[in-house]
């Protein structure tokens, strides 16, 4: 925990390329900007004591990217504001079709802003209620489309389980949107 | 390839994870069924809702961070709860403490810096010192009270750290957890060869305005 000013120099050579991708990162897991600088600040005062083990990570990108889901993690567990879902439950083919059939409104003429507005609502509401877990997966894969590889590092899983994890987590993701299109 | 099988391959299908030849199969399909070519269009609409991008942060985003994680900066949040405001007390004591301590020649030079930082329930004290010469191998146990922990080591409520430390300015930085309100007693030990010293120091109790 002692840095000498060098070493606090050295530590901010290290980060300071990788904080707009940590903030957009964050951003997408909390849903907003003040929430995702909290968060790029927490990884930072958990990081700072660490300098030494930041200068021998060979890709640190991956490696801030893991920190930064684990403080999201950890934090969502304090506030208790989401319950892990398992995943297990996957969504069949025909729940998919249902989802599919009731999203496929695209809204014409003067309502398009309208519907399309509340359509991105219903969505960015429904992420906001997965696990956190789920929600990081959507994000790394559907939003931000990292390679597979690098997920399964973020999330310490198995590389070849990314396809069916991220078919649960949508699966569920729909079947909230679904619920949030009801009358 | 009929509307169910396709079905089944709508998320491979906007993923571009198909092969070849599924990906061609379906892609005939579409031409002449307008229903699965809207639910295709209704799969990659929601995908692009959510992946429309984020704003990005102000140009003065880097240097708070950084200076957060220095503990000396512009805090988002001043401190407020009472962990803190002793805690801080007893990093000055310490400063103090460690800059008569340390042994002859190494001088101490101006007051401890110490600067609270928030982050939700973590708040970074910073003590910095100054050091006349270097020194090897000076041991600093920290005894946190139950209410508090070390953000970076939850759940230990004795830390030691084996630490060099150089000639000039050092900066010990310290995240604290305030987990639950209370009081207790923060308690720190520096040892360097035979010589231990401790001091200790209340933790809550005090309400203290950032």
């Amino acid at each position: 925990m002692f840095l000498t000013r060098s070493q606090a120099k050295e530590f901010d050579r290290l980060v300071k390329p990788h904080l707009r991708m940590l903030y957009r990162f964050a951003c997408r897991l909390t849903g907003n900007p003040d929430d995702a600088e909290d968060l790029v600040q927490e990884v930072m005062l958990k990081l700072y004591p660490k300098t030494q083990e930041l200068r021998e990570v060979e890709d640190l990108q991956p490696w801030l990217n893991r920190v930064l889901y684990r403080c999201f993690v950890d934090r969502s567990r304090r506030e208790k504001r989401r319950h892990e879902q398992a995943f297990s439950d996957l969504g069949s083919d025909e729940d998919h079709n249902a989802f599919l059939d009731r999203f496929s409104g695209e809204g014409l003429g003067p309502l398009a802003d309208m519907e399309n507005d509340r359509a991105r609502t219903m969505i960015h509401s429904a992420l906001d209620e997965l696990a956190p877990d789920q929600r990081a997966l959507i994000v790394m894969y559907d939003v931000e489309g990292w390679p597979q590889d690098d997920i399964a590092e973020v999330l310490d899983v198995a590389p070849g389980t990314i396809k069916s994890r991220l078919s649960r987590c949508r699966a569920r993701l729909r079947e909230i949107i679904l619920a949030k299109m009801e009358p | 390839m009929n509307c169910n099988q396709v079905i089944t391959r709508i998320e491979d299908y906007c993923d571009a994870s198909l092969g070849p030849e599924d990906r061609q199969a379906v892609a005939q399909h579409l031409d002449g069924c307008e229903s699965c070519y809207r639910k295709v269009r209704a799969e990659r609409r929601w995908r692009l809702m959510l992946a429309e991008p984020v704003s990005e942060p102000d140009s003065g985003f880097e240097q708070r961070m950084l200076q957060a994680a220095h503990g000396g900066g512009d805090a988002r949040r001043r401190w407020t709860t009472p962990v803190v405001g002793a805690a801080m007390a007893a990093c000055l004591v310490g400063g103090l403490f460690l800059g008569q301590w340390l042994p002859s020649g190494s001088e101490p030079s101006g007051a401890p810096v110490v600067g609270p930082v928030a982050s939700q329930d973590v708040e970074t004290v910073n003590l910095a010192f100054e050091s006349g010469k270097a020194l090897q191998d000076v041991t600093l146990t920290l005894e946190l009270p139950p209410h508090a922990e070390l953000a970076s080591m939850p759940g230990e409520r004795r830390i030691s750290w084996q630490v060099n430390l150089e000639k000039g300015e050092n900066r010990l930085a310290l995240p604290l957890r305030t987990l639950f309100p209370g009081e207790g007693e923060l308690v720190a030990r520096v040892q360097h060869g035979n010589q231990t010293k401790t001091f200790r120091a209340a933790v809550g109790g005090t309400q203290r305005d950032g």
